[in-house]
């Protein structure tokens, strides 16, 4: 009797943790950020655009990711001259581009080296709404940590068929993700 | 004497050794190993795979077929197209008619600066799929800003009509990476990130009537 209980409660109990434990959707481009055990790796930036609506979002995006972990830090300045990591924006005729990141690894490691991470201003929406702008430097700032794509329907400011009105700042597995990154 | 003799082949396996070091030394200065440079170009795009979300990005649905090839567009920014004429049938979502112009974003080139030297690659862009103009489509289209021409609403954005029986979600698969080797013989990759269609997939697969009835459908919901 006392048998047959304690293994209806096993079975309970691995049945309960199998379908509450979450399941993961984040990935990785396969580089990082050099980072040091036990500290916290900031990545130095400056803009490459005056334009304040465009400053203005990737700021923010900078504040989403620095306010939701802290174990890599972006600090974004126009002092910052001798830096080779730039937000800005490109100026592509694609109505269904957003904005883009490009970055380069040091060679013979998958370290990254710097980045550059733009949004697309011949896109009406990104010219227009201010929350789909901050999605979008997100996005790329999310790129630029070392997350990849995302496939939908996983809430992640990593997934390219995410609402960018309604979904502007990282997401539980985006934050999870970059945590498993740079664990240590 | 015997002493005298061993220090002199000390002194000379010595000496060898020294010369050897610093040949090897100037060697290698002259000859370092090849390094490899790695450029990634991750770009986010409006991305759909079933027809509720392809008109939702949408201003423009029509279905038609190409007619020919008008021109190569620079979208700005190195950023390539291909525009082709075609020939509206029938218009679910804005209005057009008629011929219009439709750009097909076909490559973008990268760039990487070493040594003083400035290299390039040309990679081929998610939406490119060359088109067939023997076969029907529905597009899935923006206006372009710059120029009267219409551009994808979104990746993909073309859906082949293969046959009554089959349609097609059409995006790029070749040209995906390359690799440059410098005048140094070092080599740079070059690599850009494509759409996983295999993944978001909703409409490869349905029948013509079945397509036109999902788009009908959902811009009816889109225009309530």
């Amino acid at each position: 009797m006392r048998k047959k209980t304690v293994l209806i409660t096993s079975t309970i109990l691995i049945m309960i943790l199998c379908f509450t434990s979450s399941v993961n959707a984040y990935t990785f481009t396969g580089q990082r950020w050099p980072k040091v055990i036990g500290s916290t790796y900031t990545i130095y930036v400056k803009y490459a655009t005056s334009n304040a609506n465009y400053r203005a979002a990737f700021d923010s995006a900078v504040s989403d990711w620095n306010n939701a972990q802290d174990k890599i830090q972006f600090s974004l300045s126009s002092l910052h001259v001798s830096t080779l990591s730039t937000v800005g924006v490109q100026n592509v005729d694609d109505p269904s581009l957003f904005g883009s990141c490009t970055w380069h690894w040091v060679p013979g490691t998958n370290t990254i080296s710097y980045f550059q991470a733009v949004l697309n201003t011949y896109n009406s929406d990104i010219v227009n709404k201010t929350k789909t702008r901050r999605s979008t430097a997100g996005h790329e700032l999310g790129h630029a940590l070392g997350l990849g794509h995302v496939d939908p329907p996983y809430n992640a400011i990593m997934n390219s068929s995410r609402n960018r009105e309604t979904l502007y700042t990282p997401q539980k597995d985006d934050i999870d993700g970059v945590k498993a990154l740079y664990a240590l | 004497m015997i002493k005298r003799d061993g220090f002199r082949i000390i002194l000379f396996t010595l000496l060898c050794f020294g010369a050897l070091s610093i040949g090897l030394i100037f060697l290698l200065k002259e000859n370092p190993a090849p390094v490899s440079y790695e450029v990634n170009y991750s770009p986010d795009y409006a991305v759909s795979g079933d027809i509720r979300g392809l008109v939702a990005s949408s201003d423009y649905v029509v279905s038609g077929h190409y007619e020919k090839f008008i021109e190569n567009w620079d979208m700005g920014e190195q950023y390539m197209s291909e525009v082709y004429s075609f020939i509206v049938d029938e218009s679910f979502l804005g209005d057009v008619n008629g011929t219009i112009h439709v750009a097909v974003p076909h490559y973008v080139l990268l760039e990487r600066e070493v040594d003083g030297e400035t290299y390039q690659a040309k990679l081929n862009l998610p939406n490119y799929s060359k088109p067939d103009f023997e076969k029907p489509y529905v597009l899935f289209l923006k206006k372009a800003q710059t120029k009267d021409v219409f551009g994808p609403a979104s990746v993909p954005f073309q859906v082949e009509i293969t046959t009554s029986d089959h349609v097609a979600l059409k995006a790029n698969t070749a040209n995906l990476e390359q690799t440059i080797t410098t005048k140094k013989k070092d080599t740079i990759h070059f690599y850009s990130e494509q759409i996983e269609l295999a993944s978001i997939d909703r409409i490869t697969g349905l029948t013509k009537a079945k397509l036109f009835e999902e788009v009908k459908e959902q811009v009816a919901l889109k225009q309530r």
